[in-house]
């Protein structure tokens, strides 16, 4: 089986680790992940999914691309420029503050068809934003018998000049022209993040025979 | 404490007229096995081979080089790769072997597949089969179907089940995702059918 964990950490330069939560187990793969998974093992199979802006996506690429891509730069640069056969770049501008890791405050519980935070946290340094790092896999797949595991990683910076709540997190996967959340998870107790803070957000994937 | 996927197996045993014989209980898989996650690693990382080569031993143990980015129009329109094996081929999608051995996370072969054919210890492979994904409030689920026939004219016993996928860029390979030994073996008598259903699961 395969199991999520996250776990949120503070921390800013002065002090160091200001508070290291524990490691929880995620609860909540959406319908989006089963159903790219699904494109991603059913190959040439057309299959609409809706992404993070509502917009139902017909799909049929899966087994070529990259289905769960979340290695989002720092949040306000284009990235997912990349080579076609024809070694062309292929210009989708995704910001890295669309997808990746993500944080919100919304406190709805989670549902199958979550296709998004419910408030998401936007990236910047005015009241009640968080700049967006860059979401990152810092290391290979770890094996220690009877676990396979890898984890992926994103700063925050508080900026804004007062507190920042967190209650909710996810994943959004990039996907071709499209991004669509594979993870939301409640956070509780929610975290909240002072001014100069770092938030770090770590989930860890695991499969165990 | 309930997992984030689940992947569940099924094998339900049928006569040669159809009828069901048995229909085996739904068991939890216990066991993805180390290259699904790296496959999946390569997936969340967007890997080029050609900024960082990342490897995954395929079911040759052989360590391949494997990439996602690149080259990807020649191929969209393909309709194989992934799990969806077509008739007879025990490369890849759902496969049945005849080796109890232990399972580890570092498995990437079942220990003795059996192969395709009517000749004696052989089975016959049909096309993997999908069904879309369904949801409810609870979750999320598809499944994965294969059918393998008994035309040996002799018993075939089971004893492991598999998952293979076939990836198809930079090069063709085939890497073990999944692997488990039966709890009770399943023996085919000449003429039988068994279906092994897969269900890949996550619940809210």
């Amino acid at each position: 089986m395969i199991n999520a964990y996250y776990q949120l950490s503070r921390f800013n330069f002065d002090k160091g680790i200001i508070s290291k939560g524990r490691k929880r187990t995620s609860r909540s793969f959406v319908k989006a992940f089963i159903d790219l998974l699904y494109l991603k093992m059913y190959s040439g199979m057309f299959m609409s999914v809706t992404d993070t802006a509502g917009a139902v996506i017909a799909n049929n690429y899966g087994f070529y691309l990259p289905l769960f891509h979340c290695n989002a730069s720092f949040g306000g640069q284009y990235n997912m420029n990349y080579l076609n056969s024809y070694g062309n770049y292929y210009t989708q501008k995704t910001l890295g503050s669309d997808y990746g890791i993500m944080v919100g405050t919304g406190t709805a519980a989670v549902i199958t068809t979550d296709d998004n935070l419910q408030t998401l946290i936007q990236h910047g340094t005015s009241s009640g934003k968080l700049q967006y790092l860059g979401c990152m896999i810092p290391g290979d797949v770890t094996i220690s018998a009877p676990n396979a595991s890898f984890n992926i990683e994103r700063l925050f910076l508080n900026s804004s000049g007062g507190d920042v709540t967190i209650n909710e997190i996810g994943i959004y996967a990039a996907y071709f022209t499209s991004i669509y959340c594979i993870i939301r998870d409640l956070v509780s107790p929610a975290v909240t993040v002072a001014n100069n803070e770092y938030l770090k957000v770590t989930y860890t994937i695991q499969v165990s025979v | 404490m309930r997992d984030s996927l689940t992947l569940y197996y099924q094998l339900i045993k049928k006569d040669s007229k159809g009828n069901i014989i048995k229909k085996y209980k739904k068991y939890k898989a216990r066991s993805f096995v180390r290259q699904f996650i790296e496959f999946y690693l390569v997936q969340y990382g967007f890997i080029d081979a050609t900024q960082m080569p990342y490897t995954i031993r395929d079911t040759s143990n052989t360590t391949q080089t494997i990439s996602m980015a690149g080259n990807f129009w020649n191929f969209w329109t393909s309709n194989t790769g992934g799990l969806s094996a077509p008739v007879s081929n025990t490369n890849y999608g759902s496969v049945v072997g005849s080796a109890d051995t232990a399972v580890t996370i570092n498995d990437y072969a079942l220990a003795t597949k059996i192969a395709h054919g009517t000749s004696a210890g052989q089975l016959q492979y049909s096309v993997e089969t999908f069904g879309a994904p369904t949801t409810d409030a609870a979750g999320s689920s598809w499944i994965a179907v294969r059918v393998f026939t008994n035309g040996s004219g002799n018993d075939v016993t089971i004893k492991e089940i598999g998952l293979i996928l076939y990836n198809q860029y930079p090069a063709t390979y085939y890497f073990l995702f999944a692997r488990d030994v039966l709890a009770s073996p399943v023996t085919l008598a000449n003429g039988e059918t068994v279906t092994l259903n897969y269900t890949f699961l996550t619940a809210i």
